[in-house]
C-alpha cells in the first residue's frame, strides 16, 4: 500500500521528537534539582537558569508549529488527537520545568545540613517520587499506554501523603523560621510535580484513543 | 411493495431510540443525543451487489436512520455508489447487474416480489454529481414530477413550486424567472433546482451522488445548509469524496474500502467501519479507516 502524506508525517514526526526532548530535559533536571538542594551544591542553579530560556523558546516554536499543522492540514483522527494533545501538554510540560527551576534555587538559600534528617528523608522520598511519576508519565506518551493515568493516580495519593507528612514534620517547629518557609513551598512544588505527572498521563487517554491494536 | 405512509409507525420503529443498535462508538460519542428518531429506514444484511460475473460489493450489512444524513466513504472503486443505487433500485437500469441478501426500506423487502422499482424511486428520490435539469423551464423542472404523478391543479403545482424551491434555497434567486429555461442557471443553482425538483414528488428519503463535487465552496456551503435544513423532514444519504463535508453534515458515516483477493487477482468493495461521524473522524476503531480518513491510504 503506498503511503501518502510523507511531508505530514514528517511534520509529526518534527514536533513528536521535540516533545520527547522536552520530557527528557524535565526528568534530567527533576534529579539534579533534588540533589542540588539535599547537597545544597547550587552549581546546577545556573545550569537550570538556561534551560528555562530554552524551554521558553521551545514553548512557542511548538505551539506553531502545532497551530502550523491544524491549520494547513486538516488533521483528524490519531493525527488530531495527537496535535490537540501536544497543545495541552505543553503548558503541563513548561510549569513543571519552572516548579523543578523553583527548587533548584532553594539550595541557594540555606545550608542543607539545616534539615531535620526526618525532613531530609521525606525530600529525599518526594524527589524519588516525582523523578518516578515523570519518567512513568513519559513512557506513557512514548508508548500511547493508556493505562498509565490509573497507576498515576495511585501514585500521586502516596505524593499526598509524603507531603502532608512533610508539611507535618515542618509544623512541629524543630527547624528555624526560613528554612520552614522555604521547605513549606519545596513540598508544595513536589506536590504539584506529581499532579502535572497525573495530567500529562491523563491526556494520554485521550491520545492514544480506543483503536484496536493493527492485526498483522 | 406500496411504499408505507411515513407515519404508520411499526413495529421496529416504535423501538425506543435507546433500544436500536450502537456500532463502534465510545463512550463519550454514545452520549451525544441522537438528532433523527432513531427509526430505521433501511436495514441491509448480508448484501451484495453484482454487474454480471463482477461482484462489486460483498456481504455489506448497515442501517440508515430516520432524519439522519448519513455519508458514504471510500476510496474510488470501493462501492459506495454502488450501494447507494441499490437503495432505489436505480441499479435494475444496468443490464446484469442485481442485488443478493435483503435490503429493507420501513421493514419491507425492497427487492421483494411485486415491488414496483417506480413506486421505489417516488418515495426514495436520488441526486446525481453533475447537475441536470431538464431543457424545460425552472418552472416546469419543479412541476413535472408532481404532474406526472397526477397533479393538474394549476393553484396546486404553483403551491409545490413555490414550497420545493424555497426548500432548495432558490427560491428568492428564481422567483422572478420562473418561466425562462432552467439550462440558463449556474451550476450551484441547477443543483440545488435538481434537490428542490426531487422534494416536490415529497419523498421520504433523498440519495445523493457526490452532490457537490462540481460546485464551488459558496455552492457547496449553499447545499449543506440546504441539507442540514431539510433533514427534519427527509433522510438523507450522501456518497462524498470531501471527508470535510462528511464532517460537517453528516451524522453518521459509512466508510466502504477495497478488498483485494491475491490469488483470484480480484476487488470487492466492503463496508469497514460505520459509526457516529464524530467517532470515524477522531477515534476510528479500524486501522483501515483510521489510514484512510488521515490521508495516508486509499
Amino acid at each position: 500500500m503506498t503511503e501518502h502524506r510523507a511531508e505530514f508525517q514528517g511534520e509529526l514526526d518534527a514536533i513528536e521528537a521535540r516533545i520527547i526532548e522536552f520530557f527528557g530535559m524535565l526528568a534530567e533536571d527533576l534529579a539534579r534539582a533534588t540533589d542540588a538542594l539535599l547537597t545544597g551544591n547550587n552549581e546546577v542553579v545556573k545550569l537550570l537558569a538556561e534551560r528555562e530560556k530554552v524551554i521558553q523558546n521551545l514553548y512557542p516554536e511548538l505551539e506553531s508549529l502545532v497551530n502550523r499543522s491544524i491549520l494547513l492540514q486538516a488533521p483528524v483522527a490519531s493525527d488530531l488527537r495527537f496535535l490537540l494533545s501536544v497543545l495541552r501538554i505543553v503548558p503541563e510540560l513548561e510549569r513543571s520545568h519552572s516548579l523543578v527551576e523553583h527548587i533548584a534555587r532553594r539550595a541557594d538559600h540555606f545550608l542543607s545540613s539545616d534539615l531535620s534528617p526526618r525532613s531530609r528523608g521525606l525530600v529525599e522520598r518526594m524527589g524519588g517520587l516525582a523523578s518516578d511519576m515523570w519518567r512513568q508519565s513519559t513512557d506513557a506518551w512514548y508508548r500511547r499506554d493508556a493505562s498509565v493515568a490509573d497507576t498515576l493516580a495511585e501514585r500521586d495519593e502516596e505524593m499526598d501523603e509524603l507531603y502532608a507528612s512533610l508539611i507535618a514534620e515542618l509544623a512541629s517547629g524543630g527547624m528555624t523560621i526560613p528554612v520552614t518557609m522555604e521547605m513549606t513551598l519545596v513540598a508544595r512544588f513536589y506536590e504539584r510535580l506529581g499532579d502535572h505527572a497525573v495530567n500529562v498521563a491523563t491526556r494520554v487517554v485521550y491520545l492514544a484513543g480506543s483503536q484496536q491494536p493493527e492485526e498483522n | 411493495m406500496e411504499p408505507q405512509d411515513p407515519n404508520v409507525v411499526t413495529e421496529r420503529q416504535a423501538q425506543p431510540a435507546a433500544a436500536r443498535p450502537t456500532v463502534g462508538v465510545t463512550p463519550s460519542v454514545q452520549d451525544l443525543p441522537a438528532t433523527g428518531t432513531g427509526n430505521h429506514v433501511f436495514d441491509a444484511n448480508g448484501i451484495s451487489i453484482y454487474y454480471s460475473a463482477f461482484r462489486a460489493v460483498t456481504d455489506v450489512s448497515f442501517s440508515i436512520y430516520e432524519n439522519e444524513i448519513t455519508a458514504f466513504i471510500g476510496p474510488s472503486g470501493c462501492g459506495k455508489t454502488t450501494v447507494l443505487r441499490s437503495l432505489n433500485r436505480m441499479n435494475d437500469l444496468i443490464a446484469g447487474a442485481r442485488v443478493e441478501g435483503d435490503v429493507r426500506y420501513r421493514d419491507a423487502p425492497l427487492y421483494g416480489p411485486g415491488v414496483s422499482p417506480i413506486a421505489v424511486r417516488r418515495k426514495i428520490g436520488m441526486v446525481f454529481q453533475k447537475p441536470n435539469p431538464f431543457p424545460k423551464s425552472i418552472y416546469d423542472n419543479i412541476a413535472y414530477g408532481p404532474r406526472i404523478n397526477g397533479i393538474r391543479n394549476k393553484k396546486q403545482l404553483d403551491e409545490i413550486v413555490e414550497k420545493s424551491l424555497r426548500q432548495g434555497a432558490l427560491w428568492d434567486e428564481v422567483k422572478h424567472r420562473l418561466k425562462t429555461s432552467a439550462l440558463g442557471l449556474s451550476g450551484g443553482q441547477a443543483q440545488r433546482l435538481c434537490i428542490a425538483r426531487t422534494l416536490a414528488v415529497e419523498p421520504d428519503v433523498v440519495l445523493m451522488d457526490e452532490p457537490c463535487s462540481a460546485l464551488d465552496p459558496i455552492a457547496t456551503s449553499a447545499i449543506e445548509d440546504l441539507m442540514k435544513d431539510i433533514k427534519s423532514q427527509y433522510t438523507i444519504v450522501i456518497v462524498t469524496h470531501n471527508m470535510q463535508q462528511a464532517t460537517r453534515v453528516s451524522d453518521r458515516t459509512a466508510f466502504f474500502s477495497v478488498l483485494r483477493n491475491e490469488k483470484s487477482d480480484t476487488r470487492t468493495g466492503v463496508l469497514v467501519e460505520y459509526g457516529q461521524t464524530r467517532q470515524i473522524f477522531e477515534d476510528p476503531h479500524d486501522p483501515r479507516t483510521q489510514a484512510y480518513v488521515t490521508g495516508r491510504m486509499g
